[in-house]
Parts: structure tokens; C-alpha cells; sequence
């Protein structure tokens, strides 16, 4: 009896045709299930050097033993493959309902492998899997591939994930998509998507999933999402109570946006659009399985189409690309969704053509006689089109962060990017939590992954000295997050410096990574929507999911064993970074941000290459990594269980003992 | 007292908390399949549109005066609709029956099963996150909607394809379920 | 002449008893295999507790008959108690068996009782007979091998007991071949058995394909799948204990146990075979196939006898719930059902 877990993986070769399935409790034990399931697979299947658009990368979908159940949040999927945009293992999780029915039909884990010779689409009905073409929906949009597919398939309940024109055109930041607003949008998974001439994945599962202890697992779910029902109202991207500055990438702690939405005087931010231009079904808010935060906005604006618009989509066509109207974000978000691109990477290559434009240091010539002026909505909208196509000035930008200053011929400075993914919306540069967060992220881009919010404040005083205002300081994670703080400033003390942690001082922020790091790790490999956990402050711990999943499979779980996992896991996806060249080294910032001091932040706020060494060193101490190179030591690879690793680095000659 | 589930589908945010709670807390597993509330997702272009149902504790049920083995009741405390295990032989009857598709023959157990309101306190309306589902008494319901599974069966041939959806009219202020 | 019947008694009996033991061995092990093989593929419940229980159960007269047609059962239980008891513990047969070469030897019953027995399965089987022919409703449900399966079984207990009263010993030729006519009949009745299958079968005028006896069936032999348009009852003889559950959960009556001679079914111990169709109805707003026709078509009367309507019935779960809700938007997604699949 499987309890918590569909039981099966599902292994399709799309050059043979070949499916298989494998018995999940293969992998269950070490790693958990969704983000560790990639992690271990894709190390043991992908060679080194392997280029991502070859048939052979290996793209996965995994679901962890939380997804379709009760659990807060628990709809997630981990999507996985090497990436074409940093070389290393690429990964991005995604909400909606996919994950849940995809366990529903029996399975944990989809590992996709080959290129099919013509357009396909997979489809799963509990034991039944095909391969079928996909000849009358290559080309069409993401929201009409699912129309399209449900309506052949004749099941109007089918929950299809697919590719858009751009996935299918191998821009390099193709996204995949569910249902309106669902993405998996970050690092490329799209493009290995389309490389391989798989349009779309439609699954519907019947099974449901067995719990072993359903009266102990249906109290702690329920007290779970009874202990959330305070804290909804700051998580809600419409709910932004009394807060002020009002745009939601402000509120990310984003100081640049602040500043810009300010300046615009953009009183209330997206509030009033959405007001006036909600969707009635739902109050015009709607979210993922088995979730009450409910934090997209879903819109209906006439002449434009539906729109759901999770917290991310508004930062880059607004305050990034200095769009003050919100029709013209609206066209943009929606745009992306269809065509299946994400919003965050294309904004990033668009502001940098503008900011070149706007330099004069390329003309019109190099546009294709587009005026990429700050927030002009009809070029950007021209341009994202050109961009999908891969067509002229558009092929540049829709290539790799790398190539597209070379491209333009010219001595330019590629746009922002960590390890090769175009930044993120959110600043990385004001918290010292949040810098660390960005470095030490496995796939780049962003600092989602080690998302440091919670951290700020620690050891500052204010709010009261505290997680930053919601996290509960009882918890497993305040009181570990604490005692590390409380060291950190012990040791500062001592050497003679002042007591308090500021948000813009060094001390604990390393270990405080790691700590996040692996916290962060739990739920994207449990499955679980990390936005619900105590982490991104909506008080569920890592105490509720141990005995969460203690209960569910009827096998005791203590935190220990959970971050033992992720510390595995972690290491796992580290070593495939080394295996392919990655150090130290890489872990940094962009050069442009660092030394620079951005607008709407002070000058002590600059981050210094020191302040970033250090911080890295405290980290890899703190997760067991050798400090010259930041790579895993023998002894923690061994102690982790991964042998095969450890010789794996001998073989290539870094490997290091402590 | 007796009491119903009163559901306003333009509330609904089709994140489906009301179909895992009610399987988990009936059947043992998380499965929507087997849960006694319903949401029917329409996706089409982006719109989204989100249906939730369950039994209406018709006043003239439709479900009983077809059932061949006389299986179906009423508790008397909530007005719920009661199966008898013992006499139901899983023939669909009642299903077709049902004006709302509100109950069905689980395949797993071999009979017919129904929402009874969790015996007075439904797991559905407390962890609704969106306020469409509510656990109203009869009273406080306009009548009309609970009359409605039989007004919608006799008027069967006077409808036309554009059905409207009768105002949900909840007569006294206090909404507190007693 | 006088040659042949010689060699129906030897070696006739011993090859006769041969076949009869090997047969009935043969189907015992099909017959656990099979099961056994369902319960790993059924993976519920002890099917072997189960299976063990519905045995005992049928050692007593526990069936829903007994309320409808209370005669007719307790004749029906004493018909099969007396014909398995007397052909082995009758005093004559218990000799013949202990002078055999096996010399075995157990306590056979009283004469008298004996007597009794033969007769009851007389009479009982005469009036099954008759019955068969006078009822409408039986007779329209019967076929030649029914009429046989009682003359074959009945056949060796008369003419074992005309031989033994010497019933007919005043006609010279029957009082001569009596006992050859009851060995030939008891070698004929013994090899029938080997082809006797107590099965299933769903009257094709009554069953409207509800499903209510596959879910009922303990042991999932009898089972239904959905191919196409169609609603398709399999079953399976080798996998049927012959509990009744479905008999008395059919709500039309339509279910029943019958004897068959299954000649070609012998060695069909992997598949099922198809013992019922019926078609589904589409949905009218979706295509979807969603229940039997036959099934609706009846509530549909029913209804109308009482004056109702119910204008959902031909919608499938899901467009009911938007019927009576809101509109659909997928139905112009949909389309009819001709233009699905």
C-alpha cells in the first residue's frame, strides 16, 4: 500500500516510444520526492559537458508525497532538467492543479527523455499512458493547447501543462504553463520542453491518495490551516491592508520599484485596475490546489481575455520596463502566459535594450526601427512578438544572457543575470539576507530558493528584534534562526563591534542561508507551496511537516530526518554544478551590482566583494562544503549516503577532503 | 434543527479544499473523486469558472422515490439524506435520478453515498477559504430554494436551455449556524 | 449386446469414476487458481475467509428465495442434499465399493432412509420437470439442456430404484436391463457432471444494466467494463462460488443461477466471456456515454406513471451540475457526441 505517494515512476523514451515505470520506493527513502527525486535522477542520468537542447538532456515533473493531499498548499510540481540558460541543473516549481491529479493517477515522478521526430503530446489516465501527435495544436497559444487537448481527449477534467510558441521556437527562457496563470517559468524548462517536440502533458488520475493514519493527518491539516487565518491578509497580492508603498513588487522590499512607484505617483498601485477590472468569478481572486491564500488576481478585462496574475508578473512590465499603464501590463502579462515565456527574463533582456537605447549606444537600426523607449508598451509588445518568432533584433534577446551583448557586436555588458538566467524582479541588493539568498540560489536568477525575507530583520532590534513581521518566533525555525543570530552576535560583541545585526550587516547571514536553503528544500521536495510554509510567513513549520508526513505514510519522520534529506539533496544538486565546472566562484552577483549603490538606497547599503566572500564562507561552513572550492567534502558526501558522488569527484579530481 | 449547505458559485475560487476534506474525512483517502461535495471546473480561453454542488435536501426528493431497495432516508436532526448500507445494492438510480448529480454509487464501496452534512458539522464549509459555502438553517433559507429539486423536476418541461439561477435570498440577518 | 454392456461396467465404471475424479480435480485446481490469481489482482479483502463463508452458507437453505418462493427452495435443498448423500452412502453402492479392489469401506445409510431419499429426488425432479413446462415466465427462460440436466440426474436414481423394489420386474426386457439402464444412466449422469457449471446468467428481457450485481459479486467473476457505447458483462464460471449475491441484489430479477453444460467453456480458465451488452445513452448536452439506456428508459416510465418528469435525466453528472447551476461555457467546447473520439 502506497500511503502519501502515487507509488510509480514514469520513464518515456520519445525517440523509442519506449514507456516504463519504475516503483518510487526506489527514491522515496533518501530523497523525499519532488525536488529531490530531479536532483538525484537527473545527476545519475544526464552525462557531463551534455548540450540541454540534446535529445538527451532529461526533462522531470515531481510531485512529493504532500501533493493532492490536505496539506496547506499543496499543489506543486518541481520541473527539472539541465538548463539551457546556465549549463547546470535548471529547476522551477509550479502551482495549479497538474501536480495533484498527476498523483491522483498513480505516479510521483514523470522523466522524460529523446526528441520525438514530429510534434507530439503525452497523455495519462491513471494506467494508460500515450504518445500522441500533436499536428493540430503546434502553434497555438498556452490557454487554447488545453481547450484543444481536452476537447480531443474528450474530458473536460484533464489537466493539461504545455509549451508555447516560444517554448516551441527554443527561445532561451521559454516557460511552461497550467492552466491560466500557473508557470514553471524560470531557467529555460520550456525550451528543453520544446527541444524535445513535446507540445503538451494531459494527465487525469481517478486513484486518489491513501494516508495511513487519516484521523491524526486530517487534525494537524486542519490546525494548520486553522493557524493560517491570521496571517492571510499580508500574503493575498490584492490584500495589501494598510501598507504602504502599494505596488506589490514593492512590497517585496524592493526599494528601486518603491522609489519608481512613487515617483510615478502611482497611489494604491495595481489596486484600482484590479478593482475596476476583476474577474467576478471567485471575488477576482483564484490560486492552486488545496490553498486558501489564494494570491492570484484573476482579471477580465474587455478586449484584452482573461488574466490570472500571481505576485511576480507585475514587476517586470511595470517598474522594470518603466510602464506606468496598467492596459499596457495587462497586454504584456497575458502575452507571456500565451505565448509561454517568462515574464521576469523577458523584462529583464527588454530593459536592458532600453537602457542601451536609451544610451544611444544602439539606434533604431539595431531594433529593427522599433523605438525601445522607457515604457513604451507598443514596442515592448512589437518586440516580445520578434522575440518569440526569433526574429530579427528579437533573436538576439531571445537568446542566452551571455551571447546577447556579443550579439549586438558591440563591447557591451551582458544584461543582469545570475549564473546565466536573467535577474529577477525582486532586489537582491538592500538586506544582506537577501544578497545571500540570491548567491547561494542552486538554479541562479533570483533569491527564491534561499528567500531571506523572513531574515532581515533578525538581529537588527527592530521589529522587535524578530523575523520580519509574520514568521512565529516559536517555531522550530525562529528559535533555530534565533540561536544562530544570537551567536553571531555574541562573536560581534566580542570582537568589539556593536551588538545588533543590521539588515545591511554580514554576521549570521551566511549560516542563516543554509539554514533557509535546506528549510526551502523541504517543501519543494514534500511538494508543498513554500509561500505556505513559516518561511514566507504563513505559519506552517517544519514541525507540522514532519508529523504531517509521520502521520501520512504511518513511518515516524523527525526534522532531523527531513534536513538530512535536503542537506542531501542540496549537496546532490551542487555536485552536478561541479561536475560541471561550477565553484566558488561562480556564486556571485553581477558585477554592475556590486561596489554600486541603487537608486532609493543608501551609500552604506553598497555590498563589497568582501562582504560577499565572507558571507559565502560562513555559508559553507554552515552546509559542510570545502571553503576553497564550495564544493561538498568527501566525509559529508559519505555521511550523506552518496558514495557514488564522493568517487565521482575523485574521478574528476576535486574532490576535497574537509 | 435542520440545516443546509447553501452555496453561492460566484464566490468559488476552485481551489477545491471542500473535495479533499470531505473524501479524507469519509473515506480515508484524499481523492475528489469520492467526496460528497463537487466543484466542476469549465476552462475555456483563459475563463475560468468554478461550479461547486452537493445534495439539496429536496423537499420532494427525487433520489428516494426511485430507489428500488427503499435505501434512502432522512435524519430526522439535520434533514441530511441517510443511505441504509445494508439495503442499497449500488444500482444508480438515485443518481440519475438527482437533479444536481448530488449523489452517486461509489465503486470502491458498492453503494450509493451522499453528503449528510458531517452529522451537523460540515468539514466543507469550515475550511472554504471563500466564503461560497455556508451552513444555514431552513429557516433562515428562503423556502423557495429548498422546494427547488422538485420545482426544477416538474417544471421540467416548461424550462428553456437559459437557466437562471434563482437569487439566493437568506431572510434573516443572523447567518450563525445553529 | 450382452458384450457391450459388459464393458460398460468394466472397464466403463472405472473410467467413468477416472474421468469424474480427474475432471472434478481439475476443475478444483482451475478454480483456486483462478481465484487465487483475482485476489492478487482484486487486492481486497480475504477472499479466501470469504470464499469459505459463502460455502457454509449455501450448506443451509439461506437464500432470498426462501421468502418468494419458500416450497420451491426447501424442495430445490432437498433435491441436491439427497443426491449427493445416497449415491454414496447407499448400503448397495458401499458394498460394490468394498468389494472393489480398493476395498473401501464406510457406514452406509438405513434402507429405509434411502428409499425416502430416491423418492424425494423422484418427485422433486418430476415436478421440476413440470413446472418448467407449465409456468409461462420459466419456460420462456429455458432451453433443451435444461430439460436434459433433470433427466440425466434424475434418470439414475428412478432406475436404481425400480431395480433395487423391483418396480418394472413384470416387463421381462426392463426387468433384465434395469440395472444396466442404471449403471448406463449413472456413468452418464457422473460425466455430465464434469461439464455442470452452476453460472450466472442475466435475462436479457429484464436486466436494464445497473451494475448492482457486479458490485455485489464477492469475488469480482462477474464484472462489467465500459467498450465503446457499450456496457459489457463478463464472467467467468471458474471463478463463481455460486454465493447468490447477485441474484439477490438484482432489482429486476433478472439475475440468476442456472445449470448449464458448458462443453466449450471446459478449458476457458484465463478470460472471461461476454454474458451481457447494453448500450449506454449519451449525454444530450456532452456526448459523454453515461448510463444505460435500458436503465433510464425504465425510470423514465416509472416517472410517468406518477406524473414527473425529470428533465435532467438524460445529462451526465457533470452537465447536470451546470444545468441546474449556471451555464456552461464547455459546451461549445464539446460539441455532440458524434463528433468525440
Amino acid at each position: 500500500m502506497a500511503y502519501m505517494y502515487g507509488g510509480q515512476l514514469l520513464k518515456i523514451d520519445l525517440d523509442s516510444g519506449k514507456i516504463e515505470k519504475e516503483p518510487t520506493s526506489n527514491y522515496q527513502d533518501l530523497w523525499l520526492g519532488g525536488r529531490g527525486f530531479n536532483a538525484r535522477i537527473l545527476y545519475e542520468e544526464i552525462k557531463k559537458g551534455l548540450d540541454p537542447l540534446d535529445p538527451d538532456n532529461v526533462l522531470m515533473f515531481s510531485i512529493g508525497p504532500f501533493t493532492g493531499t490536505l496539506v496547506p498548499g499543496a499543489g506543486r510540481v518541481e520541473v527539472a532538467a539541465k538548463s539551457p540558460a546556465t549549463g547546470i541543473q535548471g529547476m522551477s516549481n509550479m502551482g495549479g492543479y497538474w501536480g495533484p491529479e498527476f498523483k491522483y493517477a498513480g505516479y510521483d515522478s514523470l522523466i522524460i527523455t529523446g526528441r520525438a521526430n514530429r510534434p507530439v503530446y503525452i497523455t495519462i489516465n491513471n494506467d494508460r499512458v500515450e504518445i500522441r501527435d500533436a499536428d493540430g495544436i503546434w502553434g497555438l497559444d498556452t490557454y487554447r493547447t488545453q481547450d484543444a487537448i481536452r476537447k480531443e481527449l474528450g474530458d473536460p477534467d484533464a489537466e493539461v501543462l504545455c509549451i508555447g510558441p516560444a517554448g516551441e521556437n527554443l527561445i532561451a527562457y521559454a516557460s511552461v504553463q497550467t492552466r491560466v496563470g500557473n508557470a514553471a517559468g524560470r531557467t529555460g524548462m520550456g525550451t528543453v520542453m520544446g527541444s524535445k517536440n513535446l507540445k503538451a502533458i494531459a494527465v487525469r488520475g481517478t486513484k486518489g491518495v491513501a494516508v495511513a493514519d487519516s484521523d491524526r493527518f486530517l487534525k494537524l491539516c486542519l490546525g494548520a490551516l486553522e493557524s493560517q487565518k491570521p496571517l492571510l491578509g499580508m500574503a493575498k497580492t490584492t490584500d495589501l491592508g494598510d501598507n504602504d508603498p502599494p505596488s506589490w513588487a514593492s512590497t517585496l522590499g524592493n526599494y528601486e520599484a518603491t522609489e519608481w512607484v512613487e515617483q510615478k505617483n502611482l497611489k494604491g498601485g495595481h489596486m484600482p485596475f484590479w478593482e475596476k477590472h476583476k474577474n467576478p468569478q471567485g471575488d477576482g481572486i483564484t490560486g492552486c490546489f488545496n490553498c486558501q491564500v489564494r494570491c492570484m488576481d484573476y482579471y477580465n478585462l474587455n478586449g484584452y481575455g482573461p488574466l490570472v496574475a500571481s505576485c511576480t508578473i507585475y514587476g517586470g512590465p511595470t517598474w522594470l520596463l518603466k510602464n506606468s499603464d496598467m492596459k499596457t501590463w495587462y497586454a504584456i502579462a497575458s502575452k507571456c502566459q500565451r505565448q509561454g515565456i517568462d515574464t521576469q527574463s523577458v523584462s529583464r533582456m527588454i530593459a536592458w535594450a532600453m537602457e542601451l537605447y536609451e544610451q544611444r549606444v544602439i539606434t533604431s537600426n539595431d531594433t529593427d526601427g522599433i523605438h525601445l523607449t522607457w515604457g513604451n508598451g507598443e514596442a515592448i509588445l512589437l518586440l516580445i512578438d520578434k522575440i518569440v518568432k526569433q526574429e530579427g533584433f528579437g533573436k538576439i534577446l531571445a537568446g542566452n544572457v551571455r551571447d546577447a551583448g556579443k550579439k549586438l557586436g558591440k563591447d557591451i555588458e551582458e544584461p543582469l543575470n545570475i549564473k546565466g538566467v536573467p535577474l529577477g524582479v525582486t532586489n537582491v541588493m538592500n538586506f544582506r539576507a537577501r544578497t545571500m539568498g540570491a548567491l547561494i540560489n542552486p538554479r541562479g536568477a533570483d533569491e527564491y530558493r534561499g528567500r531571506m525575507g523572513t531574515f532581515d530583520n533578525l538581529g537588527s532590534g527592530s521589529g522587535a528584534g524578530h523575523m520580519t513581521g509574520m514568521a512565529s518566533p516559536d517555531s522550530w525555525e525562529g528559535k533555530t534562526a534565533q540561536k544562530i543570530a544570537d551567536t553571531a552576535m555574541a562573536a560581534k560583541k566580542n570582537a568589539g563591534g556593536d551588538a545588533l545585526i543590521g539588515q545591511m550587516d554580514c554576521e549570521s547571514r551566511g549560516e542563516l542561508a543554509a539554514l533557509g536553503q535546506k528549510l526551502i528544500t523541504v517543501s519543494d521536495s514534500l511538494g508543498q507551496c513554500k509561500w505556505n510554509t513559516i518561511f514566507l510567513n504563513l505559519g506552517v513549520s517544519i514541525e507540522f511537516q514532519a508529523k504531517a508526513l509521520s502521520a501520512g505514510t504511518g513511518k515516524e519522520t523527525r526534522i532531523e530526518d527531513l534536513l538530512e534529506a535536503a542537506a542531501r539533496i542540496s549537496a546532490q544538486e551542487r555536485a552536478f554544478a561541479a561536475r560541471e565546472g561550477f565553484t566558488r566562484e561562480q556564486d556571485t552577483l553581477p558585477g554592475k551590482l556590486i561596489n554600486s549603490q541603487i537608486p532609493g538606497t543608501w551609500p552604506e547599503d553598497k555590498v563589497t566583494v568582501e562582504d560577499l566572500e565572507k558571507m559565502k564562507d560562513d555559508y559553507y561552513r554552515a552546509m559542510g562544503w570545502n571553503l576553497k572550492t564550495g564544493i561538498p567534502t568527501v566525509d559529508l558526501l559519505q555521511s550523506l549516503k552518496l558514495d557514488d558522488v564522493a568517487s565521482d569527484f575523485q574521478d574528476m579530481g576535486i574532490s576535497e577532503k574537509k | 434543527m435542520a440545516n443546509v449547505i447553501v452555496i453561492d458559485t460566484e464566490k468559488c475560487s476552485g481551489c477545491k479544499m471542500c473535495e479533499v476534506a470531505c473524501s479524507l474525512i469519509n473515506t480515508k483517502e484524499c481523492n475528489p473523486e469520492r467526496s460528497r461535495i463537487r466543484v466542476v471546473t469549465s476552462q475555456k480561453n483563459g475563463q475560468l469558472q468554478f461550479v461547486p454542488s452537493t445534495c439539496m435536501q429536496c423537499e420532494t426528493p427525487m433520489c428516494e422515490l426511485v430507489c428500488p431497495a427503499g435505501a434512502i432516508g432522512s435524519d430526522p436532526a439535520t434533514g441530511a439524506k441517510i443511505i441504509n448500507d445494508k439495503k442499497c445494492i449500488g444500482c444508480s438510480a438515485c443518481s440519475y435520478a438527482c437533479p444536481f448529480g448530488a449523489i452517486y454509487v461509489d465503486r470502491k464501496l458498492g453503494r450509493a453515498v451522499v453528503c449528510n452534512q458531517c452529522e451537523g458539522d460540515p468539514i466543507c464549509v469550515k475550511v472554504c477559504p471563500s466564503g461560497a459555502l455556508q451552513y444555514v438553517s431552513h429557516d433562515q433559507v428562503n423556502i423557495t430554494l429548498r422546494r427547488l429539486g422538485s420545482k426544477r423536476v416538474l417544471m421540467a418541461r416548461d424550462m428553456t436551455e437559459e437557466i437562471t439561477e434563482p437569487h439566493l435570498e437568506i431572510i434573516s440577518e443572523n447567518r450563525e449556524p445553529c | 449386446m450382452d458384450t457391450v454392456f459388459y464393458y460398460i461396467e468394466d472397464p466403463g465404471l472405472q473410467i467413468v469414476f477416472f474421468i469424474f475424479a480427474l475432471g472434478l480435480s481439475l476443475r478444483l485446481l482451475f478454480f483456486i487458481g483462478r481465484l487465487s490469481y483475482s485476489e492478487h489482482t482484486a487486492q481486497e479483502g480475504n477472499t479466501v475467509l470469504m470464499v469459505a463463508f459463502y460455502i457454509v452458507r449455501s450448506l443451509v437453505p439461506y437464500h432470498k428465495k426462501m421468502v418468494k418462493a419458500p416450497v420451491y427452495t426447501i424442495l430445490r435443498y432437498l433435491f441436491h442434499l439427497c443426491i449427493f448423500t445416497v449415491p454414496i452412502w447407499f448400503s448397495g453402492h458401499v458394498a460394490m465399493w468394498e468389494e472393489s479392489s480398493l476395498e473401501w469401506y464406510w457406514t452406509p445409510i438405513s434402507d429405509g432412509l434411502a428409499d425416502y431419499m430416491t423418492l424425494a429426488v423422484m418427485i422433486a425432479g418430476a415436478w421440476f420437470f413440470v413446472r418448467r413446462i407449465l409456468i409461462p415466465e420459466i419456460r420462456r427462460n429455458s432451453t433443451l439442456s435444461d430439460f436434459i440436466i433433470i433427466c440425466l440426474t434424475v434418470l439414475p436414481f428412478a432406475t436404481g430404484y425400480f431395480y433395487t423394489h423391483g418396480t418394472f420386474d413384470h416387463i421381462e426386457f426392463l426387468s433384465a436391463y434395469m440395472w444396466r439402464f442404471h449403471i448406463i444412466s449413472g456413468e452418464a449422469m457422473l460425466v455430465m457432471i464434469f461439464f455442470l457449471y452452476c453460472v450466472v446468467r442475466l435475462d436479457q428481457n429484464r436486466c436494464v444494466g445497473c451494475d448492482a450485481c457486479t458490485l455485489s459479486c464477492p469475488t469480482h467473476t462477474l464484472e462489467s467494463e465500459t467498450l465503446s457505447e457499450f456496457r459489457v458483462f463478463k464472467y467467468s464460471h471458474y471463478q463463481c462460488i455460486c454465493c447468490g449475491s447477485c441474484v439477490n441484489a438484482c432489482p429486476e430479477q433478472a439475475a440468476q443461477l442456472r445449470h448449464e453444460m458448458g462443453l466449450f467453456n471446459l478449458f476457458k480458465i484465463v478470460s472471461k466471456r461476454k454474458i451481457r451488452q447494453v448500450e449506454l445513452a449519451a449525454c444530450e448536452q456532452c456526448g459523454d456515454r453515461f448510463a444505460p439506456l435500458p436503465q433510464l428508459g425504465k425510470l423514465n416510465r416509472n416517472l410517468h406513471r406518477d406524473d414527473i418528469e425529470i428533465s435532467t435525466l438524460n445529462l451526465c453528472q457533470r452537465c447536470k451540475k451546470l444545468r441546474t447551476r449556471k451555464n456552461d461555457l464547455t459546451h461549445e467546447v464539446h460539441g455532440l457526441a458524434s463528433g468525440l473520439r
